[in-house]
């Protein structure tokens, strides 16, 4: 699992993606619905097209960058899973050699006050 | 035809700098949405949870900053396409509103020359007409007629007349001034008062309205004459054809006439429709003496018309349409030649009260400077060399409900280039294979009054019944 932070910027992120494409939907039918002709009509339309270019562009990028965010998210959740099993066994470990060490105490006073009590 | 000979409509110039404005507007509406989001995600995505998360994957969290970044921040970032699309939206803004203000310059400009041009004609009045008999002997004693040089001349140029009108009520103002001296005001007040008109004229209206002081308002006198064969109309070829049917029967003789013509169209399931076509004829009775006013298509009557008054050319439309039996939710169309066209306007906007008329074709006549009644759809023919529709001194406007073709029809006469046979009808008829957007919208929206080859094939038929009513002066003076 992404970790869930990281991953609802990721999820912003596409939702703005979807938003700029939306615009760019918009500003495609701007121009389709301008009833104008003639050279400055003509210039008009290119332009807008170029804007139409940019923003599907912009779009694009955020698309990437709510990938980036989604595979760093993902990472992050990987390598901190990884963390969290390194201290569980870590913390596992010295449990084991806690007890060994109190059962060895523990045998060890035994034998000792055994000894003593012989 | 080209794109040059069809103003107004749906591609008219109001409704492009309308489409423009609204399409400025959209665009600014984008840019700010795209400055939204960009400032959305600039708070909820550059946060600290990427900063936190680099301890865990650095190369990753710079990667992902580093694509964030580019996609709001970067040189095509969307804050830099939002601020250009801001920018194209004021531009477009900018020159819809450049374009409005240079219109409005030249025409103060054009109203300044045409008032000092008014004051030069009268200056130099005794010098042109001096100059003016002087050519006409000379044209005399060359063996030309005079009227045919001026009548080819004025022809030549028909640009002139634009002037001329134009400079009319400068010119007629000055005359009056000069006329009546200091006593002119006190004079201008007591005919106010009397006549609600003036004589010391600022608009052609006014200078019309003037004129027209001189004619007593007429009384129509609506009588059937009769039937016409007719068939239902499937283009405005047809329509101004069925007018030339009408004008013939003035030309013949008698008073003035108009016909109604009442279509009742039936499809093969469809319910029955009925709708009906006036056609007005010009003017045919030229009298200028004020005593003698017996017909109402008559010089008086385009006084009246060019000043907004009153009509009784007017009232005899809604006279006929009663006798008609025209009921007031069934559709109506007015075509009108020359005066007919000055009616068809005028009544289109003074029978909205009873009758339904959503239609006005006009030929050669001069309605640019009448109001056009809301919701009713006006296509104007216009020979550019016929010097009529030009008496109201400049162009139709390119409104949206009203279509103005221009064409050429050079005759060797005046009289030739406004001659509704010879230089309408063919025009008219050429429209049909026109697909110009404007005209074949306009056609669309006719649809109620026209029977095209597709529909007759399809099994649709109409009876057609077309009423002939002479109108004549009840109340000659």
């Amino acid at each position: 699992m992404p970790d869930a932070d990281l991953d609802a910027v990721a999820r912003r992120l596409a939702a703005a993606s979807a938003a700029v494409h939306r615009c760019a939907r918009r500003l495609e039918a701007t121009a389709a619905a301008t009833p104008w002709q003639g050279d400055a009509a003509d210039a008009f339309r290119a332009a807008l097209a170029d804007d139409v270019a940019r923003v599907r562009g912009c779009a694009g990028s955020l698309e990437d960058a709510a990938a980036a965010v989604h595979a760093h998210a993902a990472t992050v959740a990987e390598r901190r899973e990884a963390l969290r099993a390194l201290r569980d066994a870590a913390l596992a470990g010295t449990g084991s050699v806690l007890d060994d060490l109190a059962g060895l105490a523990g045998s060890g006073v035994a034998e000792l006050v055994g000894r003593a009590v012989r | 035809m080209t794109a040059d000979d069809v103003t107004g409509g749906v591609t008219g110039l109001e409704v492009e700098l309308d489409a423009l404005r609204a399409a400025a507007v959209a665009l600014a509406d984008v840019a700010a949405e795209l400055v939204a989001v960009a400032a959305e995600c600039g708070r909820g995505c550059l946060d600290d949870e990427l900063a936190d998360s680099a301890l865990l994957d650095p190369v990753g969290a710079a990667r992902a900053a580093a694509s964030v970044a580019a996609a709001l921040a970067g040189p095509r970032g969307l804050g830099a396409v939002a601020v250009e699309v801001e920018v194209h939206a004021a531009r477009l803004a900018l020159a819809v509103a450049r374009y409005v203000v240079v219109e409005r310059a030249t025409a103060t400009a054009t109203a300044l020359r045409r008032e000092v041009q008014g004051h030069l004609l009268v200056a130099g009045a005794p010098a042109l007409l001096g100059a003016g008999a002087l050519w006409w002997a000379a044209a005399d004693a060359a063996g030309a007629d005079p009227v045919e040089e001026l009548s080819e001349a004025v022809a030549a140029h028909p640009g002139l007349v634009d002037e001329l009108v134009g400079s009319l009520p400068s010119a007629l103002r000055t005359t009056a001034a000069l006329v009546l001296g200091p006593l002119g005001l006190a004079v201008d007040g007591a005919v106010r008062a009397r006549t609600g008109q003036t004589v010391l004229p600022r608009s052609l209206e006014q200078a019309a309205g003037a004129a027209g002081l001189l004619y007593a308002a007429g009384q129509p006198a609506v009588v059937r004459a009769g039937s016409l064969p007719a068939d239902a109309p499937a283009d405005v070829g047809d329509l101004i054809a069925g007018l030339t049917v009408a004008d013939e029967l003035v030309r013949a003789g008698g008073p003035s006439a108009l016909v109604v013509a009442t279509s009742v169209v039936r499809g093969r399931d469809g319910e029955p429709r009925t709708s009906h076509v006036v056609h007005l004829p010009g003017t045919h009775h030229w009298q200028v003496d004020p005593r003698d006013r017996a017909a109402l298509d008559d010089l008086a009557t385009n006084l009246e018309l060019m000043a907004g008054e009153q009509s009784a050319r007017v009232d005899s439309v809604r006279f006929a349409l009663r006798a008609a039996g025209v009921d007031d939710g069934e559709p109506v169309m007015l075509v009108g030649h020359s005066q007919g066209g000055m009616v068809a306007v005028r009544a289109a906007a003074a029978l909205g009260d009873e009758f339904r008329v959503t239609h006005v074709v006009t030929a050669g006549s001069p309605v640019s400077r009448m109001p056009l009644a809301d919701g009713v759809s006006v296509l104007s023919l216009e020979n550019r060399q016929d010097v009529v529709p030009r008496l109201d001194g400049g162009p139709n406007a390119p409104l949206a409900d009203h279509v103005t073709v221009l064409f050429d029809a050079p005759a060797p006469t005046l009289a030739g280039e406004h001659e509704l046979h010879a230089a309408y009808l063919p025009a008219a008829e050429r429209l049909a294979d026109s697909a110009h957007p404007a005209l074949l919208a306009w056609d669309d929206g006719a649809q109620a009054f026209l029977l095209d080859d597709a529909e007759r094939r399809a099994g649709t038929t109409a009876t057609v019944t077309a009423r002939v009513y002479r109108v004549t002066n009840a109340d000659p003076p």
